[in-house]
C-alpha cells in the first residue's frame, strides 16, 4: 500500500490555523519544508494530521481546545491523501461549543464522489493505521523516548504492525472462538442434571478468565503509573542535575565521582559473573560438601560398587530356588543367569558412578580458592558503597546550597522514587512466580497473575471434559503453540534485520560514539564503544536512534508511507545535524518538515536547490492569520520575531 | 499484501520441528499466506484444528 499526503485545510482553528490551505499537488514533492514561527501550530497540525488519518475520537476539552482567540464556534480540518493513486479526503468538523466533532470522508474514485459522513478509508489502511502506528510516520517526538522504554513495547509492536506478524493474532483469536462455539453447542444438548454441573463449571472458567483480565488491566495501570513516574523522576534529576552543572567545580566533582561509580559498577559485574561460573562446580562451592563426596567416594571404593552389588545380584539370584517371575530355576538356567549376567547390567549408571568416583577422587579443587575472589569483591562492593555515599553527601551539599528551590525539586524526586518502590512492588505482587514469594505474600490466584493462569488453565480444562471437547482443546491448543512458535520464530529473524539495518545508519550518524542496538526486545537495548549497555544517551542521539530504527524499520515493508515531522533538527547540534542531513531525507518517498528559522542552518539549507524540494512559509498575520508564501526566497529570509537574531543553534537546541 | 519472507521461513521452521501430518503442515501454509491477505475463513480455521493429530507430538 503506498499513501501520499497531497495537502491539508485549516479552518478556524487556534494558532495561526485560522484559514491555511497547503496544496501539494497530485504529485506531491519528495521533500516539502513548512517553515512556522514557534507556537504557530505545528503540533496542532500534526496531531490533527494523525486524528484524520485514523480517525481516533478526540475529547471534548481537546476540540475546545482548538477554538481560536476571537471566539468562533465551528471550525474544520481538511487532510487530502492519495492511497494507491486514490484520492480520499478527510474532514474533521469541530463544534467549539459543545466539544464534539464528527468526519466526513470524499472518496473520488467512486462514481458519486462516494462522501460518507464517517470516517471510511479503505479497512487494509484502517487496520494498518492505528493511533499508536501512526506516530510512527506522523512522527511524535515523545516516540523517541518510548521505543527505549521496556515497558511500552513499541520496538516490539512496531515490527509486528508493519510486517504483518499481528495478523497470525487473528488466527489465533479464530480459533479460541471455533472452540467456545462448539462447547456452547454441545452445553446446550447436554441433560438437565449434566447441564448444572456444565454451567457451574462454565461459569467457574468465565470468573477464571474475567479476574485474570481484571489483574491484567490492573497491571498495565500500575506499569504506566511507574512509566510516568519514572519519567517525572528522570526529568526533575535532570534539572537539579543542570542546576547543579552550572556550578563548573560542582559539575566537575559530581562527573568524576559517577564517573568512578560507573567504573566500579563495570568491575563488580565482571567479578561477580566469574565467581557464579566457578560457583557451579560442586566442589568449590562448600568445604563440607567436597568432604562428603570424598567419603561417598572412598566408601564406594571400598565396597568396589556398584560393579559388586550387580554382580551380587546375580549371583543370589542363580543361588535361589526360584526367579523374581517365580519360574524353578534349574542348572541349565542358573549357568545361564551367570553367563548373561553382564549382559543385562546397568553399564550406563555404573559408568556414571564410576565416572564420579574418579572425578572426586582425583579432583584438586580446594574451596579455600574462591576465598580470595569473594574477599576481593566484598571490597569492591564496599568500595562502591563508599563511592556512592560520597556521590549522595556530595550531591546533598550542592543541592542544600541551591536553596529552597533545589530542595523542593530534590524532595519531588524522593517522592517519585518512594511511588515507584511502591508500584514495583505492587508489581512483584502480581508477577511473581516464586514460590516463597507467593507463600509468603499469601498471594492466590485472585491475586497474582501466574497463579490465576493456572488456575484459568485448570478450569478450562474441567469444562472441557464435561462438555466433551475435550480432543478439540487439546487440537486448539496445539494448533495455538504452533502459531505462537511461529510468531517468535518470526519476530526474531525481523528484529535481527533491522537491527542489522539501524546498527548501520547509527554508525554514519552517531560515529564518534559508536551506538550500536544489541537487541531489540520489548524496547531497543543500547551499548556504546565503552559500555555493555547504554540506557542513557542525549537527546540528539536518541532522535537518531529513533531515525535509523524507523528508517530501517520502513524500508523493507511492504507499505510505503510517508513521513511528518515537527522540528527534526532542533534537538541536534550542528555536526550531528550534518550527519542526519546525510541519510533522513533519502529515507522516505515523502517527507514533510515543519521547522522553525534555526532549522535552516546545517540543516533546511541542505535542501537548497533540489528540485524535487518545495519550500513554504507560514507568516504570522494579524488576527490569527497567516500569510502563505511559497518558494526558496521567502523561505531564506524568513525571521521568526521570538527568535533572537543573534541565537545560535546550540542555544536553539 | 505479500507475506514476508521471515514468516513464511519460520513457518518453515517451526513446521520442520513438528510430528503433524502433512495435511496440517499445507493447510497451516495456505492460512498464513491468506491471512497476510486478510482472507481467512472460519472453515479453513477448524479445517487446520481438525488435520491435527494430538498424539503425533506436542506440536513444536
Amino acid at each position: 500500500m503506498q499513501l501520499r499526503v497531497t495537502g491539508w485545510r485549516c479552518h478556524n482553528i487556534r494558532g495561526n490555523l485560522r484559514e491555511i490551505d497547503i496544496d501539494l499537488s497530485l504529485t506531491p514533492p519528495r521533500w516539502t519544508l513548512v517553515q512556522m514561527n514557534n507556537g504557530g501550530g505545528k503540533t496542532t497540525t500534526m496531531s490533527l494530521i494523525r486524528a484524520a488519518l485514523t480517525g481516533q475520537k478526540l475529547d471534548a476539552e481537546t476540540v475546545k481546545g482548538l477554538r481560536p482567540e476571537d471566539g468562533e464556534s465551528m471550525g474544520s480540518f481538511e487532510l487530502r491523501i492519495l492511497i494507491d493513486g486514490r484520492l480520499h479526503v478527510i474532514t474533521m468538523y469541530f463544534d467549539y461549543g459543545s466539544g464534539g466533532h464528527s468526519f466526513s470522508t470524499a472518496r473520488a474514485s467512486e462514481a458519486d464522489g462516494g462522501l460518507l459522513d464517517t470516517h471510511a478509508l479503505p479497512s487494509e489502511v484502517r487496520s494498518l493505521i492505528t493511533p499508536q502506528f501512526a506516530e510512527l510516520f506522523v512522527f511524535d517526538g515523545e516516540l523517541a523516548r518510548k521505543i527505549r522504554s521496556h515497558s511500552s513495547d513499541r520496538a516490539s509492536s512496531a515490527i509486528r504492525t508493519l510486517y504483518g506478524i499481528d495478523r497470525l493474532e487473528t488466527l489465533r483469536s479464530t480459533i479460541e472462538r471455533l472452540l467456545d462455539e462448539q462447547q456452547s453447542r454441545v452445553a446446550a444438548v447436554t441433560q438437565a442434571r449434566d447441564k448444572r454441573h456444565v454451567e457451574r463449571l462454565n461459569n467457574a472458567l468465565q470468573a477464571a478468565r474475567q479476574k485474570l483480565k481484571g489483574l491484567e488491566d490492573k497491571r498495565a495501570l500500575i506499569v504506566g503509573d511507574c512509566d510516568h513516574a519514572k519519567a517525572e523522576r528522570d526529568r526533575i534529576n535532570k534539572e537539579i542535575g543542570d542546576r547543579i552543572g552550572q556550578n563548573e567545580e560542582a559539575a566537575s566533582e559530581l562527573d568524576a565521582l559517577e564517573e568512578n561509580l560507573r567504573k566500579a559498577d563495570l568491575v563488580i559485574l565482571g567479578e561477580t559473573n566469574e565467581l557464579r561460573t566457578s560457583l557451579q562446580s560442586p566442589f568449590l562451592s562448600c568445604p563440607r560438601a567436597l568432604g562428603r563426596l570424598q567419603g561417598l567416594s572412598a566408601q564406594l571404593q571400598a565396597l568396589q560398587l556398584p560393579e559388586a552389588a550387580t554382580a551380587e545380584f546375580f549371583q543370589e539370584l542363580a543361588d535361589g530356588e526360584f526367579c523374581v517371575c517365580d519360574e524353578k530355576i534349574t542348572p541349565p538356567i542358573r549357568e545361564k543367569i551367570l553367563t548373561k549376567a553382564a549382559t543385562f547390567m546397568a553399564a550406563d549408571e555404573s559408568g556414571v558412578i564410576n565416572s564420579m568416583k574418579t572425578l572426586v577422587r582425583t579432583t584438586d579443587e580446594d574451596p579455600a580458592r574462591l576465598q580470595q575472589p569473594v574477599d576481593t569483591l566484598v571490597g569492591r562492593i564496599r568500595e562502591r558503597h563508599r563511592i556512592k555515599q560520597k556521590l549522595d553527601a556530595k550531591r546533598a551539599t550542592y543541592i542544600a546550597a541551591g536553596g529552597e528551590e533545589l530542595t523542593a525539586l530534590k524532595e519531588q524526586a524522593d517522592k517519585h522514587e518512594r511511588e515507584i518502590g511502591r508500584l514495583e512492588e505492587q508489581l512483584e505482587r502480581l508477577d511473581s512466580t516464586d514460590t516463597t514469594y507467593q507463600l509468603n505474600h499469601g498471594l492466590g490466584w485472585e491475586q497474582n497473575i501466574p497463579k490465576c493462569k493456572a488456575h484459568v488453565a485448570e478450569c478450562d480444562e474441567r469444562y472441557n471434559t464435561a462438555t466433551d471437547t475435550h480432543k478439540l482443546l487439546l487440537q486448539s491448543r496445539i494448533a495455538q503453540k504452533v502459531l505462537n512458535n511461529i510468531e517468535t520464530e518470526a519476530l526474531s529473524l525481523l528484529r535481527e534485520k533491522v537491527r542489522t539495518a539501524t546498527n548501520v545508519k547509527l554508525a554514519q550518524l552517531v560515529p564518534a560514539e559508536r551506538l550500536e542496538v544489541v537487541r531489540i526486545g520489548s524496547a531497543l537495548e543500547l551499548s556504546s564503544r565503552n559500555l555493555a549497555r547504554k540506557d542513557n544517551v542525549s537527546e540528539g542521539q536518541s532522535l537518531s536512534i529513533a531515525y535509523a530504527f524507523l528508517a530501517s524499520l520502513f524500508e523493507s515493508a511492504n507499505h510505503r508511507l510517508p513521513f511528518i515531522i515537527d522540528s527534526p533538527a532542533v534537538p541536534l547540534d550542528a555536526e550531528m545535524r550534518r550527519e542526519v542531513i546525510k541519510v533522513v531525507p533519502e529515507l522516505f518517498e515523502q517527507t514533510i518538515m515543519f521547522v522553525i528559522s534555526t532549522e535552516r542552518q546545517d540543516f533546511a539549507e541542505a535542501f537548497y536547490g533540489r528540485p524535487d524540494a518545495r519550500f513554504i512559509t507560514l507568516v504570522r498575520g494579524p488576527d490569527g492569520t497567516a500569510e502563505q508564501r511559497d518558494g526558496e526566497d521567502a523561505f531564506k529570509t524568513f525571521q521568526d520575531e521570538d527568535d533572537a537574531p543573534a541565537q545560535n543553534v546550540g542555544e536553539a537546541a | 499484501m505479500p507475506v514476508p519472507s521471515e514468516l513464511l521461513d519460520a513457518t518453515d521452521a517451526v513446521l520442520e520441528a513438528t510430528n503433524q501430518p502433512d495435511e496440517f503442515k499445507s493447510r497451516l501454509r495456505a492460512l498464513i499466506r491468506n491471512a497476510a491477505e486478510g482472507g481467512v475463513e472460519d472453515r479453513d480455521v477448524a479445517g487446520l484444528v481438525a488435520a491435527i493429530d494430538i498424539d503425533s507430538d506436542t506440536g513444536a
